[in-house]
């Protein structure tokens, strides 16, 4: 029965991926502004726009377009970049290790965070974990080179040389993200506490190590994932303001520095990746789910 | 007790309507002063000043107002254009197939990259920042409220209203939005938040609003920048973002 779900679990994801990938290559032309005299700049000639149009493929018709560059993509080349003049490929190769280990980095911070949050049940813990949330990643990174990396000599504010260079970038991308899962950890916890069925079972002489073991973490961890994936998700967006603000050249790097240029094809495909990974993603999390849940197969 | 506002609170309206009459009453853009650049907090500027001499007082309260103003408004476009969507799809089982197939596809991609996608494409303005930010955000809405007609499907007092002749307008007005009301505005309290933090990251990034308008991801982003300098053109937008994403993300209250 898994082995179903799972099956047609991947086939609904391939299907949203497919539909987002015709979303972002027609995108240009469903927007009233001619995206090849934008990509163009103000001062191009005419000539210039004409050029652009031919290698973006606005000069064709939609769905012959769409064929041309689905070819392309399958064949593993997602077009050049305009402002590079190197494969796509290449670049996303380059970036995608840098913000995968962020990214990894951050999560494992932010569930530490969390689960340490939750399980301190003090006022405080209340007023930290609002706190969190209400802390945007722009507002934490600048704080924190204020406040932190200006009175530590040693520490780097910039690049991924050595390790220390890691530790801002993380922080400050894991603290919102553990400000979410510890308010869900709380509220839950606190739900399952007062229920009827642990207070009977502590009564009857179960150790709390067991009830934790076979009660609560399993209920606790479900919605717990939930959360984490939409978060893990989520991340190349985090990761965008991050690495802007630290200068880590990873995929959300690529991402602004594509943006300011308007390189059309690279952001194409940045974009795709990154609702790819969040596809991807959700797909894990709902198998981890109907492993951890009976109920769910 | 229940008031017509739901979660959105009374006295968190309060707070954010006076905000918002000092914003656009004490705000302005700043007029240059290269003579008095980053200075600090003093009797002429209270804030300081910014890397061209600009008031950091006015550009704050400016900055905050439009934050707020344009979180508010987006915040009402979603919360009406899910109400809308839901409530025409509701009666047909393929339009409902279609419009949460649609929400599914549209959510899969991450909120602020599809905004930046967006925003690659279209000139920069106002413009086409509310369209970013308007295109994925109704979705939350439009199922909360499609949750919540199909369990009013069955209701006798709905159908004793209809039966009573009553319009679709009035039983829309007086019967289904006052029961959709506390779960929308909770959503919408939530929304708000979140709406403030894309806009401002947005703009820290440089393709929000114009740079040349205040606002408090434009001042972070130049903040950051003189950081050695001078830290008050960071610090009064990080303390403002802080206290309204604080006020607005708190749990009921």
């Amino acid at each position: 029965v898994i082995i179903r779900k799972l099956a047609s679990n991947c086939f609904r994801a391939s299907c949203t991926l497919l539909g987002v990938w015709v979303f972002v290559q027609s995108l240009p032309r469903l927007l009233p502004e001619d995206p090849a005299r934008i990509a163009a700049g103000e001062w191009a000639t005419d000539a210039e726009v004409q050029a652009l149009r031919q290698v973006l493929r606005l000069d064709q018709p939609w769905f012959r377009a769409l064929r041309i560059s689905g070819l392309e993509w399958l064949r593993g080349g997602f077009g050049q970049s305009l402002r590079y003049r190197k494969p796509v490929s290449e670049l996303l190769r380059q970036g995608f290790p840098i913000s995968f280990k962020l990214a990894c980095f951050a999560m494992l911070l932010a569930a530490l965070l969390a689960w340490s949050l939750a399980l301190w049940r003090g006022r405080s813990s209340r007023a930290l974990q609002a706190l969190a949330i209400a802390s945007p990643v722009y507002v934490l990174g600048p704080l924190m080179l204020w406040g932190i990396a200006q009175h530590i000599p040693g520490l780097p504010v910039s690049g991924i040389q050595g390790w220390a260079a890691w530790i801002l970038p993380t922080i400050a991308l894991a603290v919102p993200l553990a400000g979410h899962q510890a308010r869900l950890l709380t509220t839950q916890l606190e739900s399952l506490r007062d229920s009827y069925g642990l207070r009977w079972s502590r009564g009857s002489g179960v150790p709390l190590t067991v009830a934790w073991r076979r009660w609560l973490l399993p209920a606790v961890s479900g919605p717990w994932l939930t959360v984490l994936g939409l978060q893990l998700g989520g991340l190349l967006g985090g990761a965008v303001l991050v690495e802007s603000i630290f200068s880590i050249p990873g995929l959300g790097q690529i991402l602004v520095g594509a943006l300011n240029t308007r390189d059309l094809p690279l952001v194409q495909a940045t974009v795709f990746l990154g609702a790819a990974l969040y596809v991807f993603t959700q797909l894990i999390v709902e198998y981890l789910q109907a492993v951890l849940d009976p109920r769910l197969r | 007790m229940m008031h017509r506002l739901g979660s959105l609170s009374k006295k968190k309206a309060m707070i954010a309507a006076s905000f918002l009459m000092l914003g656009w009453l004490f705000g302005g853009d700043g007029s240059v002063d290269l003579t008095n650049r980053l200075a600090n907090p003093q009797l002429r500027h209270v804030f300081g000043t910014d890397e061209i001499g600009r008031d950091l007082f006015a550009r704050f309260w400016l900055g905050g107002a439009r934050s707020l103003t344009l979180g508010f408004f987006l915040t009402g476009l979603h919360l009406f254009l899910g109400v809308v969507l839901s409530v025409t799809v509701q009666p047909s089982l393929a339009l409902r197939r279609g419009l949460l197939g649609f929400a599914d596809w549209l959510a899969s991609i991450p909120s602020t990259l599809l905004a930046l996608l967006l925003i690659a494409f279209t000139k920069p303005g106002y413009g086409s920042l509310i369209f970013a930010l308007a295109l994925g955000g109704w979705i939350p809405y439009a199922r909360i409220s499609l949750t919540q007609l199909d369990a009013l499907r069955g209701d006798l007092s709905l159908l004793q209203t209809t039966l009573q002749g009553a319009s679709a307008m009035h039983r829309f007005r007086y019967h289904l939005l006052p029961r959709l009301w506390p779960l929308l505005s909770a959503q919408a309290a939530v929304g708000l938040g979140a709406v403030i933090l894309v806009e401002g990251g947005l703009s820290f990034l440089g393709v929000g609003l114009p740079p040349d308008r205040a606002s408090w991801g434009v001042m972070l982003a130049s903040g950051r920048a003189f950081l050695l300098v001078s830290p008050w053109g960071l610090l009064w937008p990080a303390l403002g973002l802080l206290m309204v994403l604080l006020l607005a993300t708190r749990k009921s209250a």
